[in-house]
Order: structure tokens, then sequence, then C-alpha cells
């Protein structure tokens, strides 16, 4: 029985390299016994050190397994997926069993209880003078912090870039700690990436110059709005956005009350995991989306602390019939999955098959990329979709770049692209790609009709 | 460096005046926003700067063509299942499971079936760190767009369309015999011995004294390939060289070749050494037994190994390297009552490890009948599986099953098992009947012994190898049912074995089951 996934839907899933491999290991009949599969679930159990139970709710694809292990899902989860992808026969339908149709049962019962939190009028304002009080004094904290951030800076402009090549890294660490201390985490994770940057490559003085006119200008800009006597130059909008970047949160509350939510057939275009800066143990997760109707992209951004789960399982690759509750703000790219419609296919069952949307060259892209910027100047990362493009090799895969029929090209990130080019067989192809501003990591291309993910944990 | 880039690293208290585009409205803004600070207005200035570069980035222009794409495939591509599973079997194994063994199944049964592997997987299979011998397997299921795709690694170039890919009768092989690289003439003198003996021979002698010695080892080796008395002068020549290796190349091709000189001077000296007399073999040894200089021509070990007696060594050395009907032939003898013979000479260790050594030049079955049955008997000496190997290795496939599986049988009654040792080097898959015979004989000796004791582990340890040899109509009968004994009774103090045990047993299940797929999925 299939489970409507692919292959390199359920690679997608997998946390890291190691339990990929460990999980196509696993995905041979013979390892399993009692493997079933209904509408609902699919399980089997697992003989390995001891036995396991694996269940996966196929509404989400949450997995659960008893082993021990902290990685999510683990190896057992994902061998069961894919022997339910590549052995459909060994996977029959079945009823479920006890240990499993209690688990769905948990399930749907935490599930509601979480829908009816989110129902749920906000919360009785404790008391608005308190709050009152409380932002007033959130304001003052993160007026302080940057001011004495700014000091800083100015300070290492007057004596020279050129001494901090030589300090330990701790000095960028100090800076950002204090900025967290003053309540603005996001101004904090900015001054936390510029660490990496004296000495990383020739050019440093210059990117580094650059990084810190940023902050400036999202200092200035942040000043601009919150010192009552200026005049309002920034809109609402580009308000919330500064105010977020400076280190705001926005409550679930505020973003449905003031969110936009749009509804639409949404390509699943991609997913990328990286360490978060600040934070070993943390990762980040972006999902890139398009929407077929709304012609934009959005964002999904997930976090998982020690392993754990990320809150909501999205294997990309297909489609999702889905409403799309957007960030209020100026760049209405992030957004969270507000409603996912019943209707909705599995992903495996709902290909990418259209042609893929996207600019129809390089320099198409790169000046949408500049209207976005003229916009809202501080976003990194944006989704790069191009129509036709061909992969280039130099040096034995040393450099990578992307090139269109005008010869314009864009380097790739990352020195592994050789699944792009033995897909592409040096003919153009329609991709998928995060584009950091200077280079473009690729998350699928769409060749002979047929979208494939690339990256992941292979 | 720019001026702004360079004022922020020298500081500004080093530098008079900040270098601000004087006409720009930034300059206006920056100045008017800053109000006085000049770091601030650096800093401001320099990000809108970063903001403006970036919103004006002009991409990479190139001019050189595109390389062509992969022309078209005509090879059918193989199932997305079968993709995965090649897929797997190509990453690094780790753990007990033998992928790397089983890879070359997987990949004879593509090309059997006339299939192609997927794209995706191509990089995968291309960077395996593969035997040299796989890759010609490997290059038939790549198709077209592998073949393309290895043009841009130089790691992968040996998957390259080479342009020797149609036999040696190319315009211009000389051109590539002169010019190529020393993989790509090799390969062409290969070929080219296989079309034109001839012109190849002429090839080798031409280039002989410019070469190193790696390649005229390699050049003599081409001639086995339809090796005649002909190429003996270039033979004599080669073993007339001073390195040892291309000496010993050259000897072992003229030994092949019973009318050479080299295989006379061999059976002249063998000649001095043994005689037939009154229904018993006499041995007569040389009155010096120190190698002479046509011993060290011929390319003849010069010592015997430590603890060896000079005199058996002599005989061994020289026996080996006489063809066996020399024997029979000359003294009107059987080779049975010839080894039955041997058996009585004071020397016959030495003798009979000659003759059976000589099995290489010509396997013969009645000689090897009567071998085998000499050093199935003489299980006390230490060289016995060695010699029962070099054997089995000269024997068709069916005889050699026929000799193991009469061996397993017996155990019982022996108790020898030696052949345990022998399973690796019998031809793969087993045949039917010779697994059924094994699975019985393994599988009783598992069920019915007491505890876990060494000699029923060698017994498991086995299936390492039945695993990988077994043919598939012998599937259902070796995952029937598990024949170990019931593991969880085994007392504590035994426990780690009996994890061993079930290891065992499940590594063998899972090759089995994996080589059930390669079965089922590619085709």
């Amino acid at each position: 029985m299939g489970i409507g996934l692919t292959n390199e839907q359920v690679m997608a899933m997998a946390p890291d390299a190691a339990s990929a491999n460990a999980g196509k290991k696993l995905a041979i009949p013979r390892t399993w016994q009692h493997v079933g599969c209904s509408d609902a679930a699919l399980w089997g159990e697992c003989q390995g050190s001891a036995l396991y139970q694996v269940r996966v709710d196929l509404s989400n694809y949450g997995v659960a397994c008893s082993c021990p292990s902290h990685k999510f899902p683990c190896k057992h989860g994902l061998g069961l997926l894919l022997l339910a992808v590549q052995s459909p026969e060994a996977v029959p339908p079945a009823e479920p069993p006890d240990w499993v149709a209690s688990w769905l049962a948990k399930r749907a019962a935490s599930q509601e209880k979480k829908q009816e939190q989110l129902a749920k009028p906000a919360k009785e304002t404790a008391n608005p003078a308190q709050q009152a009080k409380r932002a007033a004094q959130k304001a003052t904290r993160v007026d302080q912090g940057l001011n004495t951030l700014e000091l800083w800076l100015r300070d290492l402009v007057r004596t020279g870039l050129a001494s901090v090549e030589s300090e330990s890294a701790q000095i960028w660490e100090q800076q950002a700690k204090r900025l967290v201390d003053a309540q603005a985490p996001g101004v904090a994770a900015l001054v936390r990436q510029m660490a990496g940057i004296p000495g990383a490559s020739p050019d440093w003085p210059r990117r580094l110059l650059d990084h810190m006119g940023r902050i400036a200008l999202l200092i200035q800009a942040y000043r601009q709005f919150a010192t009552a006597d200026g005049p309002l130059l920034l809109d609402l909008p580009m308000q919330d956005e500064i105010q977020r970047r400076i280190g705001w949160t926005l409550s679930q509350e505020d973003i449905t009350a003031r969110g936009e939510m749009v509804d639409d057939d949404w390509l699943l275009l991609g997913q990328v995991v990286e360490q978060d800066e600040a934070h070993s143990n943390m990762l980040m997760q972006r999902t890139w989306l398009y929407g077929v109707h709304s012609q934009r992209p959005a964002l999904i951004l997930q976090y998982s602390v020690m392993n754990a789960p990320y809150p909501e399982v999205i294997v990309p690759g297909g489609r999702l019939l889905a409403a799309l509750r957007f960030w209020p703000g100026a760049e209405l790219l992030r957004a969270r999955i507000e409603i996912r419609h019943p209707a909705s296919p599995l992903p495996g069952d709902a290909p990418i098959l259209l042609p893929l949307p996207g600019a129809p060259d390089i320099a198409t892209f790169l000046q949408a990329m500049a209207e976005r910027l003229a916009r809202q100047p501080w976003q990194t990362q944006n989704l790069c979709l191009l129509r036709s493009v061909v992969p280039l090799c130099e040096d034995n895969g040393a450099r990578w770049w992307l090139q269109d029929s005008h010869g314009d090209a864009l380097p790739l990130a990352g020195d592994n692209h050789w699944k792009l080019l033995a897909l592409t067989g040096g003919n153009p192809v329609a991709i998928a790609a995060e584009w950091d501003g200077e280079r473009l990591r690729v998350m699928g291309v769409q060749h002979e009709g047929r979208y494939t993910l690339l990256g992941g944990n292979e | 460096m720019d001026a702004l880039t360079k004022a922020a690293l020298l500081g500004t208290i080093r530098t008079r005046e900040t270098p601000f585009d004087a006409d720009s409205p930034i300059t206006a803004l920056v100045t008017a926003v800053a109000d006085g600070d000049r770091e601030w207005a650096l800093l401001l200035q320099a990000g809108a700067r970063a903001v403006y570069q970036a919103a004006g980035m002009i991409p990479h222009r190139r001019t050189a063509p595109l390389p062509d794409p992969a022309p078209d495939d005509d090879q059918p591509l193989c199932s997305p299942q079968a993709a995965a599973l090649l897929d797997l079997l190509a990453r690094e194994g780790q753990g007990p499971l033998t992928y790397d063994e089983l890879l070359p199944e997987a990949l004879q049964r593509l090309i059997d079936q006339g299939l192609r592997v997927p794209p995706e997987i191509l990089p995968n299979l291309l960077s395996k760190r593969l035997d040299v011998g796989l890759r010609p397997l490997v290059r038939q299921v790549i198709g077209a767009r592998g073949r393309w795709l290895a043009q841009f690694n130089t790691a992968w170039k040996w998957a390259t369309p080479t342009p020797l890919a149609d036999a040696a009768l190319l315009p211009d092989a000389d051109t590539i015999w002169l010019e190529g690289t020393p993989a790509q003439r090799n390969e062409l003198l290969q070929r080219m011995r296989a079309v034109d003996a001839v012109r190849a021979r002429e090839w080798i002698a031409d280039a002989w004294k410019k070469e190193r010695a790696e390649t005229r080892a390699q050049m003599i080796q081409a001639l086995a390939i339809d090796l005649t008395l002909a190429d003996e002068p270039m033979l004599e020549l080669a073993l007339d060289d001073r390195v040892q290796a291309v000496q010993q190349q050259a000897a072992h091709l003229l030994l092949q070749l019973p009318e050479s000189a080299l295989s006379q001077r061999m059976i002249a000296r063998a000649d001095a050494l043994l005689d037939w007399h009154d229904q018993a073999l006499t041995i007569t040894l040389p009155h010096t037994i120190e190698p002479d200089a046509s011993w060290k021509r011929d390319a003849l070990p010069d010592k015997p190994a430590q603890g060896v007696s000079h005199v058996d060594w002599l005989l061994q050395t020289t026996i080996m390297r006489v063809p066996l009907s020399h024997w029979d032939t000359r003294f009107g003898v059987a080779p049975a009552a010839l080894v039955a013979a041997a058996a009585q000479t004071d020397r016959a260790t030495a003798l009979i490890s000659g003759w059976t050594q000589a099995v290489w030049m010509e396997p013969r079955a009645d000689w090897i009948a009567a071998l085998w049955a000499w050093w199935q008997a003489a299980q006390a000496e230490a060289a016995s599986v060695g010699m029962l190997r070099t054997m089995l290795q000269h024997l068709p496939s069916d005889l050699a099953e026929q000799y193991i599986q009469a061996n397993m049988q017996q155990t019982e009654t022996t108790q020898d098992v030696r052949w345990v040792a022998l399973l690796d080097d019998l031809p793969r898959p087993w045949s039917a009947s010779f697994a059924q015979t094994y699975l019985a004989v393994v599988f009783d000796w598992l069920e019915r012994g007491e505890g876990l004791t060494v000699p029923r582990r060698q017994m498991l340890e086995t299936l390492n190898v039945a695993a990988l040899a077994l043919p598939h109509a012998a599937f259902d009968l070796a995952l029937a049912a598990s024949p170990l004994p019931d593991l969880s009774t085994v007392p504590a103090a035994q426990q780690w074995e009996a994890v061993r045990w079930q290891r065992n047993w499940d590594v063998f299940t899972q090759t089995i089951s994996l080589r059930h797929r390669i079965q089922k999925e590619i085709h």
C-alpha cells in the first residue's frame, strides 16, 4: 500500500546524513514484522538490538518509535517510511493494532486541544496599564542597548577595523550578550554574524564594513520612528518589520489579528536546515513555498532544540492546499500554515508537475531582488526560481555556476552538485533555490517534467 | 581597496577627511542624519552603499561556449526500486552487511537485462571506491549520461568513452600506442593482441628497450592473450631482462608452451631427478644442488624458504614446472599408481606437492582425483588445505562441488572439516544440488549440537560465504527456519556468544533477502 511519498521526500525528513543512511539500510522487508498500513497510519516492528515499535501518523507524517534515540525521526521511522515507498507490497492494508490505535487517538486529542487553544480569543489582557508599563520598560532597555552598540560601532570605525583581526572572538559574543540582556535579540544575532567575517576572505574589511553599515541603518531606522519628535517617515508595516529585526517578537495572537491570510495551492519547493549561529544545539529549518495563484513566495521557519521534532512535519517536494498566515511587516515572506485543507493531497500524490514558474533569465531575477531590497533592505535569504538555466562545473567540481541563455551566471554555494549536473545532462532546466545575495543553494530541479529535490541529507 | 573601506580600516582618527561623494544625495541625507558625527556618517554611508551594491548586483558574464549536452540514451532505465537498491549498495558499506560484495551481482544483473541506472544515482556510483575489475561492469550500466558526466571529474575519467571503444583496428591506433596514457596504451595493446597478435608483438618488440620495467611487465602479460610458440623469441628476450618481475612473467608464459625451450629445459632437469624402476619411483639427486647460471636465467628461485630442506625444495621447484602428462607418458603408468608410488618414497610430500602445483598447466581430472585422495588422507599435513585449494581452483565447477560435497557428507564420520575453509574457493553461485546438501549438513549440525561450541560456531561462520554463494533456487530453503538453538536459555556466562550467533544469523538472512531483492527488482 502506498503512502504518498517519494524516496527524496523521506530523505528530506532525515535529521542528518547518518540517520538517512541508517534508514536506507533498514528498508528491507526482512527487518520488519507486523507491518501494516491504514488510511490513517503506517506501523511496523523493527528487530534492532531490541524490538522497536514504529508508528507513523499519515495525516501529517508524525513519527513515533519506542527506541531510545534522540534523533527525530529516528532511523527506524525513516526505515519504515522508505520500506513503504520502495516495497509497497511489503506493507499490506490492515486495521491498526491497539498500540497504534491508542497512539493515534492520543495524538488526535492533543491536536484538538491545540486547535481549541488557537481558536480561543486572545487571553484577556492582564491589565492595560501594566502592559503599557512593560512595553515602555522594554523600549527603554532596547534604547540603552542600541546606544551602547552604536558607541561601540563608532569606536571600531574611529580606531580602525584593522585591529579586530587580532581580537578574540569573545568581543563579538560580549556585545551580543549585552544586546540579549537589553531585549534586542535580533540585533544580537546580527552582531554574532560579524564574528565570522574578519580574516575569512581577502575582502573581509569591506564585508565587515558592509555588515556594520546595515546594522547602523537598522538602528537609524528604528530611531526614526521610535523617537516621537521626528516626522513619521515609515509606515506601519515597515515599523513592524524593523521592530521584529531589532528583537520584538509577535505573539501568535498578534499574527492572527494583523497578518494577511492567503489561500492557495502552494508548491513546497524545498527545505534548508542550518545550525543556529547563537545556539549550537538549535536547528533552523527554512521551508520555501510558492503560491500557484497568488504568485508569491512564502517562508516557513521552524526551530528544533536538542533534536526535538519540529512543531510541524512539512514534507517538501509536493503541493499543499492551505491557507498561510503571513507575519505582518514589509517583507511579507515569513508565514505559518493556518489551515491545511482536508482535501490537500499527500505530498507524493501531488508532485509538482506544472512547469515551474520563475524568472526567464538571471537579469530578471536580480531585478526582482533589487525591488525587494528597496522595500526591505535587511532580508538576507530569498527564494529564487529560474525557468531555464544550465549547471556548469569548473575544476573537477571545485566551482559551480548556473548559467542562462544570455551567458549570465550566478555561483552556487557548496561544492557537491554532481546530482544536479547528472539530472540535467547539460540541458536547460528550471530550478528552485535559496538566494543569499551572493550565491544560490539549489533545492530542487525540474527536468523532463519531474521535480526532484536536491541537497538534503545525502 | 575603495576609499570608504580604507578609511574604516585605518580608523577615522588617522584620516583627515571622510571620502564621501559630494554630489550624491546619500551624502547629504547621511550628513544630516548623523548630525556631524563622522563615524556614524561613515557607517550609514557604508550601509547604504552595501544595499545599493546588492541591489545592483551584476552577474558573471561568461563567454566560453557551454559543453555539449549529453547525447540521448537508448538503453532503457531500470525501475525506481532497482535504482534505490543500487544506490544503497553503492554506499560505503558500514557494519556487517556486505554491500560491496553484492554490488557486482546487482551490476551483472543490470547488464544481463540491458538496463541502465537513472541519472540521480550516477555520482554515487561513480564515486564509489571500486575494484578496478568492477569498472567495466559499471561502464555498461551508466548509459550515455554517465559517460557524459564522467568527463567533468578527473577521478571518473575511467568511465568516459575512450577512443578505444571499438576494437583496436582504428586508423589512429598506432598514434594512441605511441602517445596515449599508460592505461590507454595497456588497454589498446590487449585489444590489439586479441585482434592482431602479430602486430601487437611487433609493437612490443619495437618499444621494448625504451619502456620502464613496469610497462615491460605489462607488455609481456599482454602476450598471454592468444599465446603461441611464435611468441617464444620475444619471451626468451624478456627472460634476459634485469628486472625479476619481467623475467618471472616471461617464464610463466613459456611454461604454458610445452614445446618451448624453457619447458624442455625443465623436463630435462626433472627427468634427471625422477625415474621409474620395478614398479617404484626412484629419486636421483644431482651431484651439486646449488643453482647454476641457467637455473637463474629460467627465473627459478635461488634458495629454499627457511626451514625447507634443500633437496625437497629442488625436487618440488622442478616438478611443479613440468606438465603432468609427461610422467604418465614417459613411465607408462596411470596417475593413481604414480601417486601411490610417490607416497612410498622418502620425499613423498615434496614430490606430490610439486605435482599438485603443476595442475595449473594441465588440470587433468585423473591426476586431480589421485592427488585429491592423497591430500584428503594426509590430514596431518599443514599444507593440505592450501594444496586442496590449488586443485580446486583449476577444476570445472561441477567437479569441484562434487569433491567438497563428498567431504561435507562424510563430516559426521571423518570429523574432517577442512572443507569449511575451501567453500570460499568454489565458483559462485553454487549449484542447486550442492546448495541443498550444504544447507542440510550445516543446519543439521547447528540444530543438533549441544551448547554454543567452537566447532558449531565454525559451521555457523560458513554462512558468511553461503550468503553470497547460494543460488536463487536455494533462497527459500535458506530462510525457511532458523536452525539456531533457543538463545534465550543460554546461561548468562555465554550471553556474548549467543549475541554473536544471533548476529551471524541476522547478517546471513539479510544478505539473502538483499540478493532476493536484486533478482526481483532488477528486471
